[in-house]
């Protein structure tokens, strides 16, 4: 593990070196802000000034909706727990057989082998979708030990902070195409076997405005730097971000506004969790491992 | 008259409180594990036959997941957060609907089969099913007749007990077995044939029995019967949910390890699964369980057992749900008609892992006889797709709910035990009857 880290960051460093990611820097005055505020007009933000904004506001309302968020998850969570906990019965017979649960969870929970035997199309709806947002949990929570860890900082360095834009860019469209696919056959193929309730719209809405918002506020970002082969690690919000770049806006005051909202949906949907379809993310794991451990001591009989 | 309403309204959500201790938090979870794909719709037997989305696996996890809420948690309905997000009590009207569907399924196992969660669903179901028979709400009214049946004659066919061994009593008279099989309360033996209810009663199916008997005769195994002594292994109370199959079990438990056998064998494939897969969740086993089908197999093997006669015949086979998709038992049936010298064996489109029910358990047959009806109509009509004379299978139950499909369309198939064509493989001169 510790040598694929190393591989993939000699690659990354590779890339830089071959890449214009010096010669594209601007000239900034080093001035902190005096450079932010070539971009960030302070008219646009909320009590007339960019850093208060970002200081007094921002930070404030995410941690007031992530407290929020957050009460609600528990609630829902321990409202759950406390159904599941009705049951008295043993959950498994037998012994917990962790080979045949590891092996479960790797080919059914996360490769969907089951899915892909069924539809084609619903499992890419389930790979983009779930894939995509366990991996992107994966690579913070990668990052995130990193910096806890061995104090590598992930936004500082700029080969860690190119992996985290790949890695976070590739993972999202993953996302986006399991939505969209998603709402195509939904919506539009609308297989027979399909039941449409309002939680599973609710579902397929909220992700498809977290990742819609996430790569809108990715290209707000790109759009107001110049182009060079660094933004290019973030391969897709680059697009949006190069066919928004004509366009003389205020992309960064955009950007301030969005990514509240997208902190907000986020937020809701974690929120929803509990109390909507989404719970099967949690629930299913846990059923096919089970099923794994029950089989295997079935044929061991 | 607003007072009439009104109680009315309060008579219907009155409903008693559904205590769920037997099922296990894995259970409650699997009602979340749904994610409503709709695999099991496009399988589902019953909902092949009914199309209502209320008999869908989805639909009961969904409803049965409601009815929870309301009664249990924070959002219950007459907690504060129930009434502050209008959590509505399920009425009476709802919670009778839900029982009636939860009640139409043959608990064949297909939908955890196609279910990418892999939720154990008949397990589930049956202990819904108990829920709700302790809470009073279960069974629907003609399967109580069975349960009753099992409860005073320990059978579900309403027959007296003194009768169980009359197959064997008019077999040997017909000169169709050369002796009754001993009593192994009386003098022991090394295998215990547990013959079953529909074996023993149902004339129809009896030559099951007689066949039996006649293999392990021919083989020469040290074998008995528990005569008068048996009684019903409990499957359809466990299948329907009522507790008295706990009482069933104990008693069968006690009275088979006192015995001193090494191995039981059985014909049906629903005794087969009670006694191997779910007795020793209730109490141990001393002993080893296998299909009668298994223990041919065994005898062929080891030589005992010689199959001269060429026994040309098409065949096809149905997996019976108990033994293929509860027990895992697809390969040994086939490896027995393969070893039956001159049967061809033709596939039918659905098999294995996908065979289509016969529609005839869990209670199915008793509670809906006309979906089951037309289940079996299905199934019947895809086994002569096939071209074969002859549709096989391992149990005498399956054996009963085929026939119906078979007398409905005045099908040209002959429904056949397995154990009908080794007896023509072994004996002389072919007496067995009509199975």
């Amino acid at each position: 593990m510790k040598k694929i880290a190393i591989a993939i960051l000699l690659v990354m460093n590779l890339l830089l070196f071959l890449s214009n990611y010096t010669s594209a820097r601007e000239d900034y005055s080093a001035i902190i802000e005096q450079d932010c505020d070539l971009c960030h007009l302070d008219r646009y933000y909320p009590g007339g000034d960019y850093f208060e904004a970002e200081d007094n506001y921002k930070w404030k309302i995410l941690w007031g909706m992530t407290v929020i968020a957050g009460i609600i998850f528990l609630v829902g969570m321990t409202n759950n727990i406390l159904l599941w906990r009705l049951g008295k019965s043993k959950s498994i017979s037998g012994k917990l057989k962790w080979g045949p649960v590891v092996k479960a969870l790797l080919t059914e929970a996360i490769m969907g082998r089951m899915i892909l035997k069924t539809s084609f199309i619903r499992w890419s709806v389930f790979l983009g979708i779930s894939m995509g947002f366990v991996f992107i949990f994966i690579a913070f929570l990668a990052f995130i030990s990193m910096k806890l860890s061995i104090g590598l900082d992930f936004i500082e360095p700029a080969p860690l902070h190119l992996a985290l834009d790949l890695l976070l860019d590739l993972f999202g469209v993953l996302i986006m195409i399991g939505t969209v696919l998603a709402i195509v056959r939904r919506y539009i193929l609308k297989s027979a076997q399909m039941e449409n309730l309002a939680q599973d719209t609710a579902a397929v809405f909220f992700i498809f405005l977290i990742i819609l918002s996430g790569f809108l506020l990715e290209g707000f970002r790109l759009a107001t730097l110049p182009p060079s082969s660094i933004i290019k690690f973030s391969f897709f919000g680059n697009i949006i971000g190069s066919w928004l770049r004509p366009f003389e806006l205020p992309w960064t005051v955009y950007h301030y506004y969005l990514w509240i909202f997208h902190g907000f949906i986020s937020l809701a949907f974690v929120a929803y969790i509990p109390f909507g379809k989404i719970r099967h993310f949690i629930a299913c794991p846990i059923s096919i491992a089970a099923t794994a451990s029950d089989k295997a001591n079935i044929e061991e009989e | 008259m607003n007072e009439e309403v009104e109680k009315k309204v309060e008579e219907s959500t009155n409903i008693r409180k559904i205590v769920v201790d037997n099922l296990s938090p894995r259970q409650i979870i699997e009602l979340d594990a749904c994610s409503r794909c709709g695999e099991c719709v496009q399988w589902c037997p019953v909902y092949n036959e009914d199309e209502r989305e209320e008999v869908t696996p989805r639909s009961k996890a969904k409803r049965f997941k409601k009815l929870l809420s309301s009664q249990y948690g924070l959002f219950r309905a007459d907690s504060l957060l129930g009434k502050l997000f209008r959590i509505k009590r399920v009425t009476s009207e709802e919670l009778n609907k839900f029982v009636a569907d939860l009640y139409e399924c043959s608990t064949c196992r297909q939908c955890h089969f196609v279910c990418p969660s892999q939720i154990d669903t008949v397990e589930l179901w049956e202990g819904i099913r108990r829920s709700f028979v302790d809470a009073g709400y279960g069974p629907l009214e003609p399967q109580k007749n069975l349960i009753q049946s099992v409860k005073s004659y320990d059978n579900p066919w309403g027959q007296p007990r003194s009768s169980r061994t009359r197959w064997a009593k008019v077999a040997k008279r017909k000169k169709k077995i050369a002796g009754e099989p001993k009593d192994i309360t009386r003098k022991k033996a090394d295998v215990l044939y547990f013959v079953g209810c529909t074996g023993a009663y149902d004339v129809n199916v009896e030559p099951v029995a007689i066949n039996t008997v006649k293999i392990l005769d021919a083989a020469g195994v040290d074998f008995g019967t528990l005569g008068t002594k048996e009684k019903c292994c409990g499957s359809v109370l466990l299948r329907m949910g009522d507790n008295e199959y706990d009482r069933i079990a104990k008693e069968n438990i006690k009275q088979f390890n006192d015995l001193g056998f090494t191995t039981m064998i059985t014909s049906c494939a629903g005794c087969f699964k009670t006694i191997k897969h779910d007795y020793p969740k209730t109490g141990k086993l001393n002993f080893e369980v296998k299909h009668t089908l298994e223990f041919i197999i065994d005898l062929i093997e080891s030589g005992k057992l010689k199959l001269k006669n060429d026994v040309k015949m098409k065949v096809t086979y149905h997996d019976p749900c108990h033994l293929g998709r509860h027990s895992s038992f697809y390969d040994a049936p086939r490896k027995l008609l393969n070893l039956i010298p001159g049967v061809e064996l033709i596939e039918m489109e659905r098999t294995r892992e996908n065979s289509r029910c016969c529609g005839a358990g869990g209670g199915l047959k008793s509670g809906y006889p006309d979906i089951q009806n037309k289940i079996s109509q299905t199934r019947i009509k895809e086994a002569e797709a096939t071209g074969a004379t002859e549709l096989i299978s391992a149990c005498p139950f399956c054996y009963q709910g085929l026939q119906v499909g078979i007398q409905a369309l005045d099908s040209k198939l002959t429904m056949r035990d397995i154990t009908d064509l080794v007896v023509m493989a072994i004996e002389d001169k072919t007496e067995v009857g009509d199975v």
